[in-house]
């Protein structure tokens, strides 16, 4: 396979990753499946990023755009964290999983840490 | 032939392993399917020659996150009726009509404009790998992407020991605790467990140091290493071990800021004596790239840790 051939295909896969991501974060309810929605746009962003650098890239991919990712990755794990730490405060303060406050949360899940 | 093969295959595993993390209709299986892709994704790092990413994101893709979100999981696992309409959700014909059309006309306006601006990325060519090397000689690190991370783009390594103080420092005003001795102890697992456990705990810090030392000429570097500690704490506190709480409070406070205080000393430091801020001298460079790295790998691996921890109960919450 060409060079080319190689980037279109992990840039697509990334584009698709990032779409599946979006949709994910846009349409499900659950506060986790949104943030593992998020975390999969970040990772499309990431392999969109890569497939550049290995383009350019001689023995190993160009080292800017990796050391971003690397920077990228550290990031977004700890976003990650303080959005798990945000979802479990309303689900401690409402008893809910999700963002939409028109249902009545059922009163055994009330106050449950 | 072999390679367009494999390159193919694992992209659609990575599709694949998506879709099924986002539609899958129980949400355990979506988190255990997240490590999954986490690891597959690892694997798409190397193809890509990228061996660093490969082996950050194995460390914190396929395990730390895979550990945050089953913990956050056993908490907000959905019971009773909300479980039933989280299913109903599940399908998204029940989703209400306009919210289902206007997610998916973005969604699909997105994908269109993406696809073009990256099919015309594949004629653009450049890219900074013959700076990075014509600068290599004299920036105190043999490996270009810790050149890179330290030397180069240094501002953004010291951006980001910033960001993760923050998101440790705001998961503990949620938590309302101000260090972890509010913690509740740890829960006790078995003996066996709790001696394996402190039995590799060497094991950890061994393959964290030496991450840390092969950053200077390959593949490896602060960040790998300071996971690799984080990822270490976490287990022995699963394992019912105090872990980070064993610490006086105030050596966990100066452990957080050393990276992010290291970075600021000596960039402080070049900036009064060069008027450049983290501007290195050349003849020191190696010596001052090398006690960054040490602080930043320090501070990374217990804000992961802590970052952890602090999500664990409160005395307060328990029962008396």
């Amino acid at each position: 396979m060409t060079e080319l051939d190689s980037f279109l295909l992990y840039a697509l896969t990334a584009v698709i990753l990032f779409a599946l991501g979006l949709s994910s974060l846009l349409s499900r309810r659950h506060l986790l499946r949104k943030i593992m929605g998020l975390n999969i746009m970040s990772a499309g962003a990431f392999l969109l990023f890569i497939s550049v650098a290995h383009r350019n890239g001689k023995v190993f991919a160009d080292p800017v755009p990796q050391a971003m990712v690397i920077t990228g990755i550290v990031v977004s794990i700890s976003a990650t964290g303080f959005a798990l730490a945000l979802a479990r405060r309303i689900r401690k303060k409402t008893g809910l999983t999700s963002l939409d406050y028109r249902e009545e949360p059922s009163p055994e899940n009330h106050n449950r840490p | 032939m072999t390679d367009t093969l494999f390159d193919m295959t694992l992209c659609a595993a990575l599709i694949l392993a998506a879709w099924r993390v986002l539609h899958s209709s129980d949400h355990f299986q979506a988190v255990v399917l997240f490590i999954t892709f986490g690891l597959i994704l690892a694997l798409a790092w190397v193809r890509l020659e990228a061996p660093d990413i490969a082996i950050a994101e194995a460390a914190v893709g396929a395990s730390l996150a895979g550990v945050m979100l089953l913990d956050a999981l056993r908490v907000m696992r959905s019971v009773g009726k909300e479980h039933e309409q989280e299913k109903r959700w599940t399908s998204v014909a029940k989703l209400p009509s306009f919210h289902l059309f206007f997610s998916f006309a973005t969604v699909l306006i997105l994908s269109v404009v993406l696809i073009s601006a990256v099919t015309e990325l594949s004629d653009a060519q450049g890219g900074l790998t013959d700076l990075v090397h014509a600068e290599l000689e004299g920036s105190g690190t043999k490996h270009p992407v810790t050149a890179v991370l330290l030397n180069f783009r240094g501002y953004d390594t010291w951006i980001e020991l910033g960001v993760l103080l923050l998101a440790v420092l705001g998961v503990l005003s949620i938590r309302e605790c101000s260090n972890l001795h509010s913690l509740a102890p740890p829960v006790a697992t078995t003996i066996v467990l709790e001696n394996l456990v402190r039995g590799i705990m060497p094991l950890v810090l061994l393959v964290s140091g030496y991450l840390l030392w092969r950053g200077g000429f390959a593949p490896g570097g602060a960040f790998q290493a300071g996971v690799v500690l984080g990822a270490g704490c976490i287990l022995l506190w699963m394992a019912g071990h105090r872990s980070l709480t064993m610490l006086h409070d105030a050596t966990w406070r100066i452990l957080l800021i050393l990276g992010f205080l290291a970075f600021l000393a000596l960039g402080s430091y070049s900036l009064l004596s060069t008027g450049v801020f983290l501007a290195y001298d050349r003849q020191y460079a190696s010596i001052q790239i090398f006690l960054l790295e040490s602080a930043a790998t320090l501070s990374i691996g217990t804000t992961l840790a802590g970052l952890m921890l602090a999500l664990q109960p409160l005395k307060k919450d328990l029962p008396r």
